[in-house]
């Protein structure tokens, strides 16, 4: 009959004592009251009894709770102290452990927000088709038409990004000029579509006019200093003037593509008049807008249906729309605008750190089961005075909870000191802003205060079970069976986490000397390459470049071409001239002059190399590579020379040779069907191959003659070595992250090992005493204590070899060419794994080793 | 060294002596705010029953077990002739303190 949550209040704050009877008269005096004054007043009056007691009885017990816990307290101190050793291993391995995953998932939640800074982000997909080697460059006509017939698609925009991989625009004032890298065409709907900041004129009006163009703040700072940008002119390529309409602050960090400088698409009609209406011109990148409350998977049909309407029959082009934000990680198409990530390397990246996280965690709960066994007459004493489980197991949650907000602190201390160190590794910006994000504070207070429970608990109910008898009585080793076996378990798990991660960087290791080492099809080594940025003036005189630069002493070849190693090429197309298979295929198109392939020593495998002699061969001589022919399906390279097949859907043109394949980009690609054509207007890069040793000295030669010739282009070189490795870039700097976590993995872990062997040690000297003045030789003690030790880490390799073979697999795969998974890399890790642990446990087993039975036996 | 009662004490074992033999929780609880005008919790009341208890003063009986109750019975209070000789020593020492002064004088 009485209230049931008053009831309840009652008994949970009340004196346990008495809580029976008070509940009674409670319900008894309830009763009664409701029989003279009405079921109302008597539940008012319970209620209010109710309340009163439980401001008094929660007071009571803040107070008690509060005394108790300022008791725990000043034990864990006094502990802490007193085995300072343990502590800091324990808060070392933890805070490492915290560092770690703090540091992972602040990149991970930084690269999961690109363009979510975009106030139309969940509106905008990009569309993307599937053809063969995938593509997010499509025809110009495609938007205009998509944004009218289909009443979901709100608006769209085009963006034409010429300057990519090195590639840079030539932007002059009268007096200054620069290379842009990150320089744009795009519809002046840009501005409605994405969100950009202006910081002087207005999204309305900035694209208008077919010579306008926006520039960022710090390209405007670039060019005109302190002065206003708004009005002034900047002359582009040399031949275009453009006046400055508008001025944006840059994109953020976070953002699939970067812009510097953005000019209208009115420029590009002009630039090339016929091709922005070609259905069979892929230029741009193209983002739909979709209205308010559309869904993406409704629309893409429709959309997939209008493109196929649109193309030439014989491609097999299938469209698809992919929303913005997936673009950053899971994109991983051709011709990116900025290199994307990969979800993959993210989860690899989460799970490490979970992992690293548990091998601290493992360490604390070692290290506190090992102290608990020194601590049983402790527990003994408090359970004879009274102390029930339930406070027991306040106490060491209450430990376990300081160490671990100590084990924070640090962690975040180690964060924000080594934080510029970490940026600079591996060039990725650490915001631990991010991590200041309510629901994700919200989730990792949940998770860490959920693992420090556990790790608390983990001991204390292990302890709490002692009998006091026992405890007492000095005998712990009766309950220790369990907490070996766990703490066993723990040292296999980390050894076999940090021996997998040992694994997995010397198969990385070995993967990046590997394509280092690889035979690549050519010979680049002193090569340097001159790059003319696509300036028409520069174009125009590289025939005289070239003689110029081969009258240089020190130079030995000296050759022409589009593209170089390293940087990104050309596609086009080729087809058979038969009927039946007139399917396209596409292909790389590489424009180099005759002297190319010998500056680049490619090997012919048959036929031969263009010749300036034979006038037929600028307009329909090709060589093709050993991947195209392979595909064409001709027999041999012998049988390809002197046949016909079409190029670029109208041209035709005859194989005149056919080359070994060379890879002129990274190894993560496998060698494409290629085309070599002579072009002159299309020679982008002169290669010059330098003999002598005295590099500077020629360099100055070759600039001076460059700067001769063209004088008002800034000289752009590279050497070629250095321009191949920078594809490599983000694949060192992911090796370079996992030898860093191999080796905080396995820091860790040996932490935990070497405070292990502390404690066993401390433990055996009794034995070890014994064992000596009985006649054991120091070797046979040494033997003695550490064969536990390597047992384990042995049985961790069982463990480990697979999970890391697992994982380099996994890695691997991104390469078209791999290295091979030897044997031998595994039993290197788990020896170098070994070897690490044996200098952990080392010292204290020396220590034990060598100790004097007299001292060692005289303490009872 | 006789043990002396608070005022709280002093109020619930006048209480039970006016009770007599019918002094349990709620009748002891019941008769102190007819008394005193006091409205002591459960809590508090059984923590002084407790206390008297310990001390001597008060005697806990358990009654015969009946159908209400469960099949417990009430839990009774008598005092022992320490509870009286206490109550007998706090009305002393009230009379002296108080002699001679009148019962209007902290009124004006």
């Amino acid at each position: 009959m009485p209230p049931v949550a008053a009831t309840l209040l009652l008994s949970a704050f009340s004196c346990s004592e008495d809580r029976d009877i008070v509940l009674e008269s409670m319900c008894e005096e309830f009763e009664d009251r409701c029989q003279k004054q009405g079921c109302l007043r008597a539940v008012r009056w319970y209620w209010e009894q109710a309340l009163r007691s439980t401001g008094r009885g929660l007071v009571h017990f803040c107070y008690w709770g509060v005394s108790m816990i300022a008791h725990y307290y000043k034990i864990s101190i006094r502990y802490m102290r007193k085995r300072w050793i343990f502590s800091l291993v324990n808060l070392g391995s933890l805070a490492l452990g915290l560092a770690c995953a703090m540091a992972i998932l602040s990149y991970a939640l930084y690269e999961m927000s690109f363009d979510r800074f975009h106030e139309k982000a969940e509106r905008i997909c990009r569309l993307e088709n599937r053809f063969e080697y995938g593509g997010a460059i499509l025809p110009g006509p495609a938007m205009p038409l998509l944004v009218e017939s289909l009443p979901e698609i709100e608006n769209g925009v085009r963006l034409y990004y010429p300057y990519t991989w090195g590639r840079k625009a030539l932007i002059a004032t009268e007096t200054t000029g620069h290379f842009v890298e990150d320089f744009f065409i795009a519809d002046p709907s840009v501005f409605d579509v994405f969100s950009f900041q202006f910081i002087a004129g207005g999204a309305a009006s900035a694209l208008q006019d077919k010579y306008s163009v926006v520039i960022t703040e710090s390209m405007a700072a670039l060019f005109f200093g302190e002065e206003d940008p708004m009005g002034r002119q900047l002359t582009y390529a040399d031949t275009l003037t453009l006046t400055v309409n508008g001025v944006i602050a840059a994109l953020p960090a976070e953002s699939h593509f970067q812009a510097d400088v953005i000019c209208s698409m009115a420029l590009y009609s002009k630039l090339r008049p016929d091709e922005i209406n070609q259905w069979g011109n892929s230029a741009f990148f193209t983002y739909l807008l979709y209205s308010e409350g559309v869904k993406h998977a409704e629309v893409e049909a429709k959309i997939s249906a209008i493109m196929m309407q649109h193309q030439p029959d014989d491609n097999q082009f299938q469209y698809y729309t992919r929303p913005l934000t997936e673009i950053h990680l899971q994109s991983r198409l051709r011709k990116e605008l900025k290199p994307n990530s990969q979800m993959k390397h993210l989860l690899l990246l989460g799970g490490i750190a979970i992992m690293i996280l548990l091998i601290g965690g493992m360490n604390y709960i070692n290290q506190t089961t090992a102290i608990g066994v020194g601590r049983c007459k402790e527990i003994g004493l408090r359970k004879v005075i009274g102390a029930r489980r339930k406070q027991l197991l306040a106490q060491f949650i209450t430990e376990s909870l300081m160490t671990c907000m100590a084990g924070v602190v640090l962690a975040v201390i180690l964060l924000v000191l080594g934080r510029g160190m970490l940026e600079r590794l591996t060039g990725i910006p650490f915001q631990f802003e991010l991590l200041l994000n309510g629901r994700f504070l919200l989730g990792v207070l949940g998770l860490v205060s959920g693992l420090m429970l556990l790790a608390g608990s983990v001991p204390s109910l292990l302890f709490s079970s002692y009998s006091p008898l026992l405890a007492l009585s000095g005998q712990p080793r009766i309950r220790q069976v369990k907490s070996t076996l766990l703490r066993k378990v723990f040292i296999v798990v980390q050894f076999s986490v940090s021996i997998a991660l040992i694994i997995f960087s010397t198969v990385m290791s070995r993967q990046m000397r590997f394509m280092q080492h690889s035979d690549l099809g050519f010979n680049a080594e002193q090569v340097v390459v001159f790059h003319t940025m696509r300036n028409q003036r520069a174009v125009e005189k590289t025939a005289l470049i070239t003689q110029a630069f081969s009258s240089v002493p020190g130079v030995e070849q000296v050759g022409r071409s589009s593209h170089t190693p390293g940087q990104r090429p050309f596609y086009r197309s080729v087809h058979r001239l038969q009927e039946s298979d007139a399917r396209r295929i596409e292909v790389q198109a590489l424009w180099c002059d005759t002297q190319f392939m010998s500056t680049y020593k490619l090997e012919l495998l048959a036929g031969r190399n263009f010749d300036a002699q034979v006038t037929l061969d600028a307009a329909e001589g090709m060589v093709i590579n050993e991947a195209l022919m392979k595909t064409y399906g001709f027999s041999s390279a012998e049988a390809a020379v002197g046949q016909r097949i079409g190029y670029n859907g109208r041209e035709v043109r005859r194989i005149i040779g056919v080359v070994r394949d060379f890879h002129f980009m990274s190894l993560h690609h496998n060698v494409e069907p290629m085309v070599l054509l002579p072009d002159v207007s299309r020679y982008y890069a002169v290669s010059a191959r330098i003999l002598s040793h005295d590099i500077p000295a020629v360099m100055h030669r070759l600039k001076k003659e460059w700067a001769a010739i063209v004088p008002d282009v800034p000289v752009n070189y590279q050497f070629n070595d250095a321009q191949y490795a920078a594809q490599y870039e983000a694949d060192q700097r992911f090796a370079l992250l996992m030898h860093t976590f191999s080796i905080l993995a396995i820091a860790i872990s040996c932490l935990g090992l070497f405070g292990l062997a502390t404690f066993v040690s401390v433990q055996r000297t009794k034995e070890m005493g014994i064992r000596k003045s009985l006649g054991a030789s120091t070797a046979g003690i040494v033997l003695l204590l550490t064969t536990p030790f390597l047992r384990w880490i042995l049985l961790a390799n069982v463990f480990a070899w697979p999970l890391g073979r697992f994982m380099a697999r996994q890695w691997l795969q991104h390469f078209a060419f791999q290295t091979n998974l030897s044997l031998w890399v595994f039993v290197l890790s788990g020896a170098i794994a070994m070897l690490i642990a044996l200098t952990a446990v080392g010292y204290q087993v020396m220590k034990a080793a060598t100790a004097n039975p007299v001292q060692s036996l005289r303490y009872e | 060294m006789k043990e002396g009662i608070s005022k709280a004490e002093e109020v619930v074992l006048l209480a039970i002596w006016r009770l007599g033999e019918r002094a349990y929780g709620v009748s002891i609880r019941r008769q102190i705010i007819e008394d005193a005008a006091k409205d002591y919790t459960y809590g508090t009341l059984y923590g002084i029953l407790r206390q008297l208890n310990a001390k001597g003063f008060v005697k806990k009986m358990q009654g015969a077990p009946t159908q209400e109750k469960g099949g417990r019975g009430k839990t009774f209070f008598h005092l022992t002739p320490e509870g009286v000789r206490a109550l007998k020593d706090a009305q002393d020492l009230h009379r002296r303190i108080w002699r001679g002064i009148d019962d209007m004088v902290f009124d004006r």
